[in-house]
C-alpha cells in the first residue's frame, strides 16, 4: 500500500523528520519496503501484515503510530446518517452478511469533483481520479477502511436482495468484457433481474454509475472473510475490497463508512441523502474480553509490567481494561481487532508493540549441554568430501519436471518409470511431474553444458524421487495415506575430463572404471561394503543404461545402487553430441550408516616379492574374476593381486583373446619367523596358481602369455 | 734404492683432482691417486726396501702425503656435489607460470555450507535435526498451523498441489508439526531444513524451490526476551556484530511475530540497491509458538511455551556468494558452480 506522509498528518501528528516516521512505521509492524520523494512530497510503500485488515487504511496507519507515539488520532468528518425505513427494500437471504446498508443519494445540481484535499489522497494511493461518486467511495475507503460501492438506483429492479448464487446464474462484473457464468453458492447482491455485485468483490456493469447517473444507492457492509474469499477465487478477481473483506471488516464501521461518502458527495454540493438509511443483518458486538494474569503477561513477555501500564498500553490501542486486585487483567477487544485478537498472546503482542521491541533486554534460557552431530550428518560430510576431492560439484535440481522426460528416456506405459505423481494446479508446464528419477535431470544437466561448450561437469545431488503407490484411491481425510513413496538417494554424473585441457594433458575422462574408483573410495571412507559388480535387472534404470557398460552396486547384499552409460538410444534423445557421461545413483539409506573403519596390521617389515603373470582374456571373460580366482588359490602369504596394465589385442577370430592382462601377485617377503621366501617357495606357488587358471578358464579360451 | 717422490705424487694428484669435475672423475682420481695400485700405496709396498733409519721418516712423508689426498678428495668431493647441485638447478628451471595440473577439488553448494553452519550455531544450543517428507498432506503445511481452509495466509504460500490433494510443502513446518504431533516430553528442540515449494512465476530472485531452515523449542518459562535472546546469538553467531533489529511480523503459527533485520552491510541503513533502499536485510523471521498450535497438539499454553524460527537459507546462500540471481544457484551451469566456489580462479 502506499501512503503520503502528507496525508497522513492529517490524521495524527509524527514527527517532522521522515526517515524518523518510517522508522516508528517499521517498528510498530507497518513494514516500510521504500520511501518516496516525488515533487516535494514524501511517501512510502508498505508492506501490511497478513491479519491486520485494519492496517488497510490511514485510519488503521494513524492509529497505530499514534498508539506507539501517545499523540491524538483525528477522523475525518463524517455525515451522521438516520437509519430507519430504506426508500429502498432490502432482504436478507444469507448469514454471510453481517451487516448491510443502503442510503439513497440524488443529484441536486452541477456534480463538481471532490475537493483537492480529496483528489490528493487519491494520488497518493496511486490511484486516479474516475468521477466525484466512484471517487468519494476510494476516498472513504482510503481514510477509513470500509469499502463501499455506489449503483447507478435508476438501473435496479425490485429491492435489493443479499443471497447465494444458483446454479448457471451470470453476473458481468466491471471491467470484464462480458457476461460470465458463476459458481453456484457464490456471495452476490442482486435485484429482481440480475446480480448487481459479487459481494465485497466488485460490482457489476449494468449497474455502475456515469457521469449520466443521477440516483445512486450507496451500500456500505461487511460480509463473512470466508464467503468473500471464496467468491473473490471462484471468479478468479481479486480487489482491494476484496484483500480488506478477507481480512475481516469491522461492523462496527459500516455507517461510518456511509456517512464518510455521503459527507464528501454533500461537500460537493452536488448530491443530497433521500430518506433514511435502510440497515439489515443481525451482527451485535460480541463484546470479547480477554482476560489474563499480571504474572502471567510478564513470564510471557520477559518484562516488567504494573497494571496501571498494561491498562494504558492497551488503552492506547483502543482495548477497555479491567484490572482487578488479585492481578487480573481484562481486556476488552476494539471492533476493529475482533477478527485477529481471540488469545492472551495477542494482547501480549500489543503490550509487546507498544513497549517497542528494541526496548527489550534480550536473554538465552538456560544453555543445555551442545549436541552432536548424527550418524546420518557425519556420513553425508564423508562422502561430500569423496566427491568434492574428485572435481564434483553439489547441485540442487527441482523436485518436478515436464512430461517431456517421459519421451526423452523413452518410456513406454510398462516402463516401471512412466507413472509419475502428478501436480495438478503447476503453472508452468515444466512442474507437471514430480521426478521419479534423476538420470533425466543429469542428462539434461549434461546437455545444456555441452551446448555452453563446457564439456568437463562434475555433479552430485542429495535428493528425493516420489513414487506413487499403486492402488492408492485418493484419500484427503487420512494424512498417514500418502500418494507416494519418497526415495532418498545420492546421484552424481560425470563427462569430459577431471581437469580443463592443459599445457601437459595428463587429466583422466570420467567412464565406468573411473566411476567404479569413486564407488571404491566411499566404500573405504564411510567403512562400508559397497560392490560394484553385474547390474540389477529389476532396477528401473537398468534398460536406461549401455548393455555393456552399466554395473550394480550392492552392500550386505542389497541391491542398492547403479552405475553406467547412458543407453546411445536416450544419450540420442538428449541430443549428447560428444559427451559420454557416466551416471551414479546410490540409495541415501545405504550410505548414511555407521560404517566400520578397517582393522590395523602392521605392514611387512621385509620388502614383498613380486612376480607379474599375463593372460590373454577372450571377449566376455572379465579380468576380476581371474584376479579373484588367483587370490584365491595363493598361498597364505600372498598379500595382493593387482592388475596392472591391459593391452588390447586384435583377435583373428571371435574366441581367441582381445586382451592381455597383467597381473602383479605380491607375496610376503618372509615368514612369520621371518626368514626370506625362497624363489623355489614363491615360483611352486606360482605354479600352482596358473594351474587353476588354466584348468578353470582354458576352456574359454584364456591363454597365459 | 731412492726414496719415494711424495712431492711429486701430490703434484700429479693435484693435477689430476683440478681436472675432475664430478663425482665419477673424483672417484677416478682416488683410485688413481689412492687406490691398491696407486703410487702412494706402492710406495708404502716398498719401505721395506728401505733402511731402518729411513724407513720411518719416509713412511710419515708417505702418510702425510695419503692423509693430505684424502683431505683434498673429501674438500673437493664436497665442491663437486655443490657444483653438480648448482648445475642440476640451472638445467632443472622450469616455467613456473604454467598453471598447475592437479585436478580441480569440487565443491559442495553453498546452501549445504550455509545449513552446516547454522546446525554448527544450534547445536551449541542443544537443537537436532530432523526430517520429513516434501509431500505433505495439507493438514501438517495448512490447518495444524493455525492456517484454515479459506484463510488468506494460504495466498502468502502459493501451492503445488498433488494427485489425492496433497501438495509439495511450502515450508519446512511441517516437520515441526509432525514432530509435536507425537508430542514429545519437553524440552524440545529440534530442527528441520531443506527443499520447500511455491506455485509462483519464476524469475531472477524467485524459484518454484527453494530452501528454508527452521527450528523450535519448546520448555516451560520460555519468554519473548528468550526469543530475543536466541535469536540474537544465532544472528550474531551467523552475521557477527552487525547490527540488528527486531519488528513486529504476521506468521500464522506464531504470536507475537517478529522479523529479525541486519542492517546492510553495503549501507548501513542509509538506503541501497544492494538494500532495495530499505537500509535493512531481512534475516530471520521467527515468534512465540501460537498458542492455538500449543492446544492442537496437546500443550497447555499455560505451562509450556515455544519459541519458533526460520531461516530463509537461499537467501542467505546468495549473500554468502555474493550473487544477485539467486535463481542461479539452482541451476546445473558448471561455470556457475566453479565461479561460486572459486571465483573467476
Amino acid at each position: 500500500m502506499k501512503v503520503g506522509l502528507d496525508v497522513l498528518r492529517r490524521f495524527t501528528d509524527l514527527p517532522e523528520e521522515p526517515h524518523e516516521v518510517r522508522r516508528w512505521m517499521d517498528q510498530v509492524g507497518l513494514e516500510v519496503k521504500r520511501v518516496h520523494h516525488e515533487d516535494g512530497v514524501w511517501g512510502y510503500t508498505l508492506e501490511l501484515l497478513a491479519n491486520r485488515g485494519d492496517h488497510h487504511c490511514y485510519d488503521g496507519i494513524a492509529r497505530e503510530l499514534a498508539s506507539r507515539l501517545d499523540r491524538p488520532l483525528r477522523r475525518p468528518d463524517v455525515t451522521e446518517l438516520e437509519v430507519g425505513t430504506s426508500p429502498w427494500p432490502l432482504r436478507l437471504e444469507t448469514d454471510a452478511v453481517l451487516r448491510y446498508s443502503a442510503t439513497l443519494l440524488v443529484a441536486s445540481g452541477a456534480l463538481d469533483p471532490l475537493s483537492p484535499e480529496s483528489l490528493r489522497l487519491l494520488a497518493s494511493a496511486g490511484m486516479q481520479s474516475v468521477g466525484p461518486v466512484v471517487d468519494a467511495t476510494n476516498v472513504a475507503n482510503l481514510e477509513l477502511g470500509q469499502p463501499t460501492h455506489a449503483f447507478d438506483a435508476d438501473t435496479l429492479r425490485g429491492p435489493i436482495t443479499l443471497r447465494h448464487s444458483a446454479p448457471g446464474e451470470r453476473a458481468w462484473p466491471l471491467f470484464t468484457p462480458e457476461p460470465v457464468e458463476i459458481p453456484a453458492g457464490t456471495l452476490v447482491v442482486a435485484d429482481d433481474e440480475k446480480i448487481l455485485a459479487i459481494a465485497g468483490v466488485i460490482g457489476c456493469e449494468e449497474s455502475k454509475t456515469t457521469e449520466r447517473t443521477r440516483r445512486i444507492l450507496l451500500e456500505s457492509a461487511t460480509f463473512d472473510p470466508v464467503a468473500v474469499r471464496k467468491a473473490s477465487r471462484a471468479i478468479g478477481i481479486t480487489t482491494d475490497s476484496s484483500a480488506r473483506f478477507e481480512r475481516g471488516a469491522d461492523p462496527a464501521r459500516v455507517l461510518l463508512g456511509a456517512g464518510r461518502v455521503t459527507r464528501l458527495l454533500e461537500e460537493t454540493g452536488g448530491w443530497q441523502r433521500s430518506g433514511a438509511t435502510g440497515l439489515v443483518g443481525e451482527w451485535h458486538n460480541p463484546g470479547r474480553v480477554i482476560s489474563f494474569r499480571m504474572d502471567a503477561a510478564r513470564s510471557a513477555l520477559g518484562f516488567e509490567l504494573e497494571p496501571a501500564d498494561v491498562a494504558e498500553r492497551l488503552g492506547r490501542q483502543g482495548f477497555e481494561t479491567r484490572v482487578e486486585a488479585d492481578g487480573h487483567v481484562h481486556a476488552s477487544v476494539p471492533t476493529w481487532r475482533l477478527w485477529d485478537v481471540e488469545f492472551p498472546a495477542d494482547v501480549y503482542e500489543e503490550l509487546a508493540k507498544s513497549i517497542g521491541y528494541e526496548n527489550f533486554t534480550p536473554s538465552l534460557p538456560p544453555i543445555p549441554m551442545g549436541s552432536v552431530a548424527s550418524v546420518e550428518e557425519v556420513a553425508r560430510q564423508r562422502t561430500d568430501e569423496v566427491l568434492v576431492g574428485y572435481g564434483f560439484y553439489e547441485v540442487f535440481t527441482d523436485g518436478f519436471y515436464g512430461r517431456n522426460a517421459i519421451d526423452l528416456l523413452g518410456l513406454d506405459e510398462a516402463h516401471p518409470l512412466f507413472r509419475h505423481v502428478e501436480t495438478t494446479n503447476a503453472l508452468d508446464r515444466a512442474y507437471s511431474l514430480l521426478k521419479n528419477n534423476c538420470l533425466h535431470q543429469a542428462l539434461l544437466t549434461v546437455a545444456s553444458n555441452e551446448r555452453r561448450r563446457v564439456p568437463d561437469v562434475r555433479m552430485f545431488e542429495w535428493t528425493r524421487t516420489f513414487h506413487p503407490v499403486e492402488g492408492l484411491l485418493p484419500d484427503r481425510a487420512d494424512p498417514r495415506r500418502p500418494p507416494c513413496v519418497e526415495r532418498p538417494l545420492m546421484w552424481l554424473v560425470a563427462s569430459g575430463r577431471d581437469r580443463p585441457r592443459a599445457w601437459h594433458d595428463t587429466s583422466r575422462r570420467a567412464d565406468l572404471a573411473w566411476l567404479r574408483g569413486v564407488v571404491h573410495e566411499l566404500s573405504v571412507e564411510l567403512g562400508i561394503d559397497l560392490e560394484v559388480g553385474e547390474a540389477d535387472r529389476e532396477h528401473p534404470l537398468f534398460g536406461l543404461l549401455h548393455p555393456h557398460r552399466r554395473q550394480g552396486i550392492v552392500s550386505g547384499g542389497r541391491t542398492v545402487g547403479i552405475l553406467g552409460e547412458p543407453h546411445p538410444a536416450v544419450s540420442r534423445r538428449y541430443k549428447l553430441k560428444q559427451a559420454t557421461p557416466v551416471y551414479l545413483e546410490i540409495d541415501a539409506d545405504a550410505l548414511l550408516v555407521e560404517g566400520t573403519r578397517p582393522e590395523w596390521s602392521d605392514p611387512p617389515s621385509v620388502q614383498p616379492v613380486v612376480r607379474s603373470l599375463a593372460f590373454g582374456l577372450p571377449r566376455g571373460v572379465e579380468a576380476g574374476d581371474i584376479a579373484a580366482v588367483l587370490h584365491a588359490n595363493g598361498p597364505d602369504w600372498l598379500d595382493q593381486v593387482l592388475i596392472v596394465d591391459l593391452f588390447r589385442l586384435e583377435p583373428a577370430a571371435p574366441d581367441e583373446p582381445d586382451r592381455a592382462i597383467t597381473y602383479e601377485l605380491r607375496f610376503e617377503g618372509a615368514g612369520a619367523d621371518d626368514e626370506p621366501r625362497t624363489a623355489d617357495e614363491i615360483n611352486a606357488a606360482v605354479v600352482d596358481m596358473v594351474a587353476v587358471v588354466s584348468e578353470q578358464f582354458g576352456p574359454m579360451g584364456v591363454r597365459q602369455r | 734404492m731412492p726414496r719415494p717422490d711424495t712431492a711429486a705424487m701430490l703434484a700429479a694428484f693435484r693435477a689430476d683432482l683440478d681436472r675432475a669435475q664430478d663425482p665419477a672423475a673424483l672417484d677416478e682420481v682416488r683410485r688413481l691417486h689412492t687406490g691398491k695400485k696407486s703410487p702412494l700405496k706402492e710406495s708404502l709396498r716398498s719401505l721395506r726396501d728401505l733402511t731402518p733409519d729411513e724407513r720411518p721418516v719416509v713412511a710419515q712423508q708417505i702418510n702425510e702425503a695419503g692423509a693430505a689426498m684424502e683431505q683434498e678428495l673429501a674438500d673437493a668431493a664436497v665442491r663437486i656435489e655443490a657444483r653438480a647441485d648448482e648445475l642440476r638447478i640451472e638445467r632443472e628451471w622450469e616455467d613456473g607460470s604454467l598453471p598447475g595440473l592437479a585436478p580441480p577439488r569440487g565443491s559442495r553448494h553453498p546452501l549445504s555450507q550455509v545449513e552446516d553452519r547454522c546446525t554448527e550455531v544450534l547445536r551449541q544450543l542443544g537443537f537436532t535435526v530432523v526430517d520429513g517428507p516434501e509431500v505433505e498432506h495439507p493438514f501438517y503445511n495448512f490447518d495444524a498451523l493455525n492456517i484454515p481452509e479459506h484463510h488468506p495466509a494460504r495466498d502468502m504460500q502459493d501451492t503445488f498441489w498433488v494427485d489425492g490433494g496433497w501438495l509439495l510443502r511450502s515450508h519446512t513446518t511441517t516437520v515441526q508439526a509432525r514432530v509435536l504431533e507425537q508430542r514429545p516430553t519437553p524440552p524440545i528442540r529440534v530442527v528441520s531444513k531443506g527443499r520447500a515449494y511455491r506455485n509462483e512465476a519464476v524469475d531472477a530472485t524467485h524459484t518454484a524451490m527453494f530452501h528454508q531452515y527452521e527450528g523450535i523449542w519448546l520448555e516451560r518459562g520460555l519468554s519473548f526476551a528468550h526469543l530475543q535472546g536466541v535469536l540474537s546469538f544465532v544472528a550474531r553467531s551467523l552475521y557477527g556484530d552487525g547490527r540488528i533489529r527486531f519488528k513486529p511480523k504476521f506468521y500464522p503459527y506464531t504470536e507475537p511475530s517478529v522479523g529479525v533485520d541486519l542492517a546492510c552491510r553495503k549501507c548501513d541503513t542509509a538506503g541501497c540497491d544492494a538494500c532495495h533502499g530499505a537500509g535493512w536485510v531481512t534475516i530471520l523471521g521467527a515468534g512465540m509458538i501460537h498458542p492455538k498450535l500449543l492446544l492442537a497438539f496437546g500443550y497447555d499454553p499455560d505451562e509450556v511455551s515455544g519459541i519458533a524460527f526460520g531461516l530463509g537459507t537461499t537467501r542467505m546462500a546468495a549473500q554468502r556468494v555474493g550473487i544477485a540471481r539467486s535463481a542461479s544457484m539452482y541451476e546445473q551451469d558448471q561455470r556457475v558452480h566453479s565461479r561460486m566456489h572459486r571465483g573467476g580462479r
